[in-house]
């Protein structure tokens, strides 16, 4: 076999994979939302209808699912949008004192998973217990007022702080490379420094924003948990957590036909978001702000709004980091859940740090998450990095369709992902996968494909062609050009998707919820998820402390990464 | 002369039969480790177990077959440790057997599995507290015949499926728990209709558990379906508790932090853990007490069906009651060992008028009760039980 003929037969290899691996679940998700049968053991195409379709439209609170998902959505972008964008102007545009607490720590907040963070604001904000509001009541009496996490407010609260991160680090670098010139000729003209801000820094930001916001805003549609511990127990649904609610019931038989009908006008919104995200993207350059000249933005006088700046600076950190810590931290040591008080710090105990030795399930769990985080980081690197290869590298006639395939994933929920995948697995029962620790890695690794491909293609690009031309003059062998040639300039690259998958992966709980069958596949997400479920509240915050110092561990592994490539990127010139 | 040979031969008779049971035990199998220390711990004589090997006494085509499947899956409601706790004398017992144990919620054990069963995956061999669900089951077929297991005759009658498919395992009293720093004993409530008559429980200081199988199916049963109706229609609209969505467990716990002052259901073993846990929480039960049993089964074409015999039948043996009860203070079924001992927070259930939920009610009654509850709780802000929109 020749040598162009091999490397076209693993080009339609890859491309055939990542056809069935996306396609395959779609498929039977979309298929599904037919099916008449409750179960996807049922399903033949003899029982199709309309019906659940039917079901699920016509039903009143449809209408306010829609509703809730819309300003739980916006309301939770906008947030997340205006937070970020002070953080990033106060520390790139302003005098405010102590920048580099910001710089490190704002992208810190990436380490705390969402699903502990609601855990440790119900602690804290539940109406009759939270212990902000019981010491509000001790301090005002029992008319106090009452902050009530358990809200379509209390949601949009925590999902916009939880946004804020990412949206610091695109803006971060905009807001640095902004040309001054017409805030300048503002200024020049007389204009006032806010409204300088409003017309100008603004205004030349607005298509960013506006890319950033419907990046968080397919963000928010997405997750699950914040929505999950705080929604459910009032009652409030976004689609998320309704299609999680049709799945998993306590009495009667699940319809999961009517979860994959309503999961069809979630992947609707979110393909139309990601088409809509494409295009302003690629019209990006209408508005380009960052020219060759080299210069440093003018930064503005805070004056004597300096230190209240850099404090309410902080109190973001507080609330998304130290507070949630703290919080976890202390009913770790309860030997069962009550405010802070003198008599609760007299019977602390380890109990629940003892409990996590002895109780089997932890052990299993986490073996299970080790074996998952790694299996699915891994294969995702791998995939990517061979996905991304003939997407920037090679003349392959579907390369663009490769590429697209990879994006779509992005666009799904990890909740719809998993349903999807359980129909496939369950319907392909010659694949022993049902049940087992490895649907959950190969549902993940689809998830994050588009994440891995979008990383490599961006490192691939800078890799110039001439040296795998070297390395073929030379007679290398592909393979041989792979190993000596990319392999090393491209490891940063596969260390830090690498570890980015393990950081969402052992946090995720919406895809493992549906796809976890027992002991045999149960990660640690989901032994959280069903512990603070049936309420060992201590015993939670005690796995969750660990945890949180675990991940907090590893992203500060990922920005030493972050600087050595860079560091790596400026030796090389 | 002759009084003095009777009274020896009366103190010699005396003696013997007082020794019987001693003798008995010397002639039987030792005990193994673990339920010698359950023994201490309960400080109950090892006479009581004198007739364990008898109990324990099963076909041997099942000692063979477990001996060549090696594995048993449980899916149950006993945490972790306290698994460990209930199955250490059954590991001494038959240590060929490897237990993959898993504690599950309602809706993993009887929901999930059924799903697995319908598209022919078998995720587990025994399992545990279906309540409500059982009907599904049955409906597909997905259990195995019980009335094999030599120790079911020790359940008391109703404790046992009139077909086999489940037996009972442990009794439990679903009653009501409250907070002690938030209630005081002239509130404690006597009978039911306090909870209407008492100020103190309205406003969502009482909160519900949406699983009114475990204690308003009783209620119907014993006080009739007027009288149900109209005490539930008056405590959803007069009293308007909090209405909960999470477990029973769940629900505990915020009790003890002082969400609300009373839950109903409780049940009396984990109230009881709760205060050893030292958490400001007790327990009452209003008359009539709603009594139940929890449900054993195995699933049918169970790959570990001898082996999962084996456990059933230990558990119900006398060993098995006094080893879980030792795990987590939930009574025994077996008839030989109901006694105020093995009953936490007895004072409160021996002596009063009870409800027993037998299969007849859950099969009558039950889809009657769900329909008129699911109403009230809808109305009243409850979360929809089925997983239908709304």
């Amino acid at each position: 076999m020749n040598e162009s003929l091999r490397i076209s037969l693993w080009q339609h290899g890859i491309f055939l994979l990542v056809l069935f691996l996306v396609l395959a679940p779609l498929s039977f998700l979309i298929l599904g939302s037919f099916s008449t049968a409750r179960l996807p053991g049922d399903f033949s195409l003899h029982t199709m209808g309309l019906v659940n379709y039917i079901s699920v439209y016509a039903d009143a609170s449809t209408l306010d699912l829609f509703a809730n998902t819309i300003i739980y959505v916006g309301g939770s972008a906008a947030l997340g949008i205006v937070l970020a964008v002070a953080l990033a102007w106060l520390v790139e545009r302003t005098n405010m004192p102590g920048k580099i607490f910001l710089y490190a720590g704002v992208p810190t907040t990436l380490a705390m998973p969402g699903m502990l963070q609601a855990m440790a604001w119900v602690l804290l904000f539940s109406p009759r217990i939270g212990f902000v509001n019981t010491w509000m009541k001790d301090i005002f009496g029992p008319g106090a007022p009452v902050i009530d996490v358990y809200t379509l407010e209390g949601m949009i609260c925590l999902e916009g702080v939880r946004l804020v991160p990412t949206a610091f680090l695109m803006l971060v670098p905009l807001m640095r490379s902004m040309d001054p010139s017409l805030e300048e000729a503002a200024a020049v003209s007389g204009a006032r420094p806010a409204s300088t801000l409003r017309k100008v820094t603004l205004k030349l930001l607005a298509p960013a924003l506006v890319a950033v916001m419907i990046y968080q805003a397919m963000t928010a549609l997405e997750v699950f948990e914040i929505p999950g511990i705080l929604g459910l127990p009032a009652g409030i649904y976004v689609f998320s957590t309704k299609i999680y609610a049709i799945v998993r019931t306590a009495t009667f038989m699940p319809v999961y036909g009517q979860a994959n009908a309503l999961a069809m006008v979630y992947v609707l919104i979110a393909v139309a978001t990601t088409v809509l995200y494409t295009r302003l993207i690629s019209r990006a350059e209408r508005y380009t702000i960052v020219t060759g000249k080299g210069y440093r933005p003018r930064q503005f006088d805070l004056g004597r709004w300096r230190i209240p700046a850099f404090i309410a600076a902080l109190f973001f950190l507080f609330i998304s980091i130290v507070l949630p810590f703290v919080v976890f931290l202390y009913a770790s040591f309860l030997p069962y859940l009550q405010a802070p008080s003198a008599a609760a710090f007299k019977v602390m105990t380890l109990k629940n740090y003892r409990l996590l030795a002895e109780y089997g399930e932890v052990g299993s769990a986490l073996r299970n998450t080790f074996m998952m985080v790694v299996t699915t980081a891994t294969a995702t690197v791998a995939l990517s990095f061979v996905v991304s290869l003939v997407v920037v590298r090679s003349k392959f006639w579907a390369r663009k369709l490769l590429d697209q395939l990879a994006f779509v994933p992005h666009a799904i929920p990890g909740i719809v992902m998993g349903i999807a995948f359980f129909w496939l697995f369950l319907k392909l029962d010659f694949l022993p996968l049902y049940g087992t620790i490895w649907a959950i890695s190969i549902g993940f690794t689809i998830s994050f494909l588009s994440y891995g491909t979008r990383s490599m293609n961006a490192a691939l690009l800078q890799i110039h062609k001439e040296l795998e031309e070297a390395a073929y003059v030379s007679g290398a062998p592909p393979w041989r050009t792979m190993w000596r040639v990319f392999v090393p300039l491209m490891m940063p690259t596969f260390v830090g998707v690498w570890i980015w998958v393990v950081l969402h992966a052992v946090r995720i709980a919406g895809m493992p919820l549906i796809l976890a069958e027992g002991p045999g596949n149960q990660v640690l997400a989901i032994l959280i998820w069903n512990m603070w479920d049936e309420g060992y509240v201590p015993a939670v915050a005690a796995i969750g402390t660990l945890l949180m110092i675990s991940l907090l561990l590893l992203t500060v592994l990922v920005r030493i990464i972050g600087f050595r490539r860079h560091a790596m990127q400026m030796v090389g010139g | 002369m002759v009084e003095n040979r009777i009274r020896i031969a009366a103190f010699a008779l005396a003696s013997l039969l007082a020794a019987a049971p001693a003798l008995v035990g010397a002639a039987s199998a030792p005990l193994p480790k673990s339920t010698q220390d359950d023994l201490k711990k309960l400080k109950l004589d090892p006479s009581i177990l004198s007739d364990l090997d008898k109990e324990l006494t099963v076909p041997q085509s099942w000692i063979d077959g477990a001996k060549k499947e090696k594995r048993l899956r449980i899916f149950s409601t006993f945490d972790p440790p306290q698994a460990e706790v209930v199955l250490r004398a059954f590991k001494e017992r038959y240590p060929y057997i490897a237990i993959e144990y898993n504690r599950a919620s309602h809706e993993d054990r009887a929901i999930r599995t059924l799903v697995a069963f319908k598209n022919k995956k078998s995720v587990t061999d025994v399992l545990t507290g279906l309540g409500g669900s059982f009907f599904m089951y049955r409906e597909i077929g997905a259990m195995e015949d019980l009335r094999n297991i030599p120790n079911i005759k020790n359940n008391p009658p109703g404790t046992v499926d009139h077909e086999g498919f489940w037996v009972g395992m442990h009794m439990r009293y679903w009653c009501m728990a409250y907070n002690t720093r938030q209630i005081k004993k002239q509130d404690v409530p006597r009978k039911w209709e306090d909870f209407l008559a008492n100020p103190i429980w309205r406003n969502g200081n009482l909160a519900l558990g949406n699983r009114p199988q475990l204690w308003a199916l009783q209620l119907w049963k014993a006080r009739g379906e007027k009288w149900t109706k109209d005490f539930l229609s008056k405590l959803f609209t007069d009293v308007k508790p909090q209405l909960r969505r999470e477990g029973v467990n769940a629900i505990l716990e915020l009790l003890a932090a002082g969400e609300f002052y009373g839950s109903i259901p409780s049940a009396e073993y984990r109230t009881y853990q709760k205060t050893l846990d030292g958490a400001p929480v007790s327990y009452t039960c209003p008359e009539p007490v709603p009594v139940a049993v929890s449900e054993m089964a195995i699933l049918k074409g169970s790959p570990n069906i001898n082996s999962a015999r084996l456990f059933v039948n230990w558990f119900l043996s006398k060993e098995g009651q006094i080893s879980q009860y030792v795990a987590d203070y939930a009574p025994p079924v077996h008839k030989g060992l109901q006694r105020k001992e093995l009953l936490p927070f007895a004072d409160q259930i021996v002596g009063k008028e009870d409800a027993f939920r037998d299969p007849a009610l859950e099969l009558e009654v039950q889809p009657k009760l769900l329909e008129f509850w699911d109403q009230l709780w809808l109305k009243g802000g409850g979360r929809r039980r089925s997983g239908g929109p709304g």
